[in-house]
């Protein structure tokens, strides 16, 4: 499955309870909500109950008569959602009220989630590659910003390097994951609708 | 922030970086939420650096670092007269003089005509600025190099470029910078770079190229292997 334009149609079977539809929803914008969220939050349940309840919330929005106005601008309207959810979550310590108390059930992702795409093999070993394919001094570089998670000012000065340094670093290893992240990623999206 | 600043100013990487001041991170998820291009950055990128934690432990040497400073080798001591005795001395001459005559009949001979006559190179031209790493199948000459003509973007806010070379073990050979000035010296924004023979293997070399603004900030909007193969 490749990446789908959200028009109109996208919005009305996302609406329709379409699965494949729901499947992509949720799994394109569970992980980019939790990129959001991990960076605003601490507690993984708190990540998670936001999301959830963004989902909730963007999904009873979409059904409703008015529905969504720019269906082309639906990752902008889940964004703004979030961020509305994340404002109260701020204010209160939790939630009383859920919207699945509507009976409205929130869909979820079955089949291969992304992170079971990720720790396929094929992906790791392409990891394994591009971080060989490294001159070891990157290798401990991205180990001490990544998995050590030291200041990185710090680390850059013990390193010689600056920060562009590191983005480029990093820019240079996401390219070359991507294509074969975006090939693992279709083939498992596909592999769970067959 | 729309998709251009986003590139340029390589968003996705900061993001994961957790580099961005607050009011930027928002702008940016805004744009990212809506944009497949930098969507994907992000979760590659993030998928990427997940992976990677898994890997590295097994990659990177654990040995722990000296606690103190390395011992420093033991001073000798040396007699530096022993060696303007004449059984040193003599010969350590003969060669020098040996060396001067070389090089006055020649190697500087040959390069004053290298100098000044007129060079015949293969060519090679690309247009910079394709995302991702492109590959690239370069024709040289052994002695000579080559000429890489580079058309860079059009629309570029850049004052300057920087073109770094490296071997094929990812060690940066040197690095060159243009201006912009020097790009619109012609309308299709074309830069000519003459990579000499010299040390030049058959073999995959990478050359990057950066647009840097007024500000400094250092932007990559080409990555290339050239595959380099000889005129035999």
């Amino acid at each position: 499955m490749q990446f789908r334009e959200f028009d109109a149609d996208y919005v009305e079977n996302l609406c329709a309870g379409d699965l494949a539809t729901q499947e992509h929803f949720v799994s394109y914008f569970t992980e980019l909500l939790q990129l959001k969220l991990r960076s605003r939050l601490r507690s993984p349940q708190a990540i998670e109950d936001v999301r959830q309840e963004t989902f909730a919330r963007v999904l009873n929005t979409l059904r409703k008569e008015t529905g969504l106005r720019q269906p082309d601008r639906l990752g902008a309207f889940v964004n703004t959602v979030c961020n509305n959810v994340l404002l109260e979550h701020y204010r209160f310590s939790s939630r009383n009220q859920s919207l699945d108390q509507e009976g409205r059930p929130e869909p979820v992702a079955t089949g291969a989630d992304t992170l079971s795409i990720v720790s396929a093999a094929q992906l790791k070993s392409k990891v394994r590659e591009i971080l060989l394919g490294m001159p070891a001094r990157d290798r401990s570089l991205l180990k001490a910003v990544f998995l050590d998670e030291r200041d990185r000012d710090e680390v850059c000065r013990e390193f010689g390097v600056d920060r562009e340094y590191l983005r480029v670093l990093l820019f240079r290893a996401k390219q070359d994951f991507k294509t074969e992240y975006v090939r693992r990623m279709n083939l498992g999206l596909n592999a769970a609708h067959s | 922030m729309d998709h251009r600043e986003a590139i340029q100013q390589m968003a996705a990487e900061r993001y994961l970086l957790d580099e961005m001041t607050p009011e930027l991170r928002e702008s940016f998820e805004e744009h990212a939420f809506d944009c497949p291009e930098c969507s994907m950055d992000l979760r590659a990128g993030a998928a990427f650096i997940t992976a990677a934690k898994a890997e590295l432990p097994g990659l990177v040497d654990a040995s722990p670092s000296p606690s103190g400073p390395a011992p420093k080798p033991a001073i000798k001591k040396s007699n530096w007269f022993i060696w303007l005795r004449p059984a040193f001395a003599i010969p350590a001459f003969a060669a020098l003089l040996a060396v001067i005559a070389y090089q006055n009949l020649g190697t500087i001979p040959a390069l004053r005509s290298a100098g000044s006559a007129p060079q015949i190179l293969p060519s090679t031209g690309f247009h910079a600025g394709t995302r991702g790493t492109s590959h690239t199948s370069v024709l040289a000459d052994r002695k000579q190099g080559l000429v890489l003509s580079i058309q860079l973007p059009q629309d570029s806010a850049f004052a300057s470029y920087a073109f770094d070379f490296s071997d094929p073990q990812g060690k940066q050979l040197w690095t060159r910078a243009a201006t912009a000035s020097d790009v619109s010296t012609n309308a299709e924004r074309t830069i000519s770079l003459v990579i000499p023979g010299q040390n030049l293997k058959q073999s995959s070399y990478t050359l990057s190229i950066f647009g840097i603004t007024t500000q400094g900030t250092r932007t990559e909007i080409d990555r290339r292997i050239l595959e380099i193969h000889f005129d035999e």
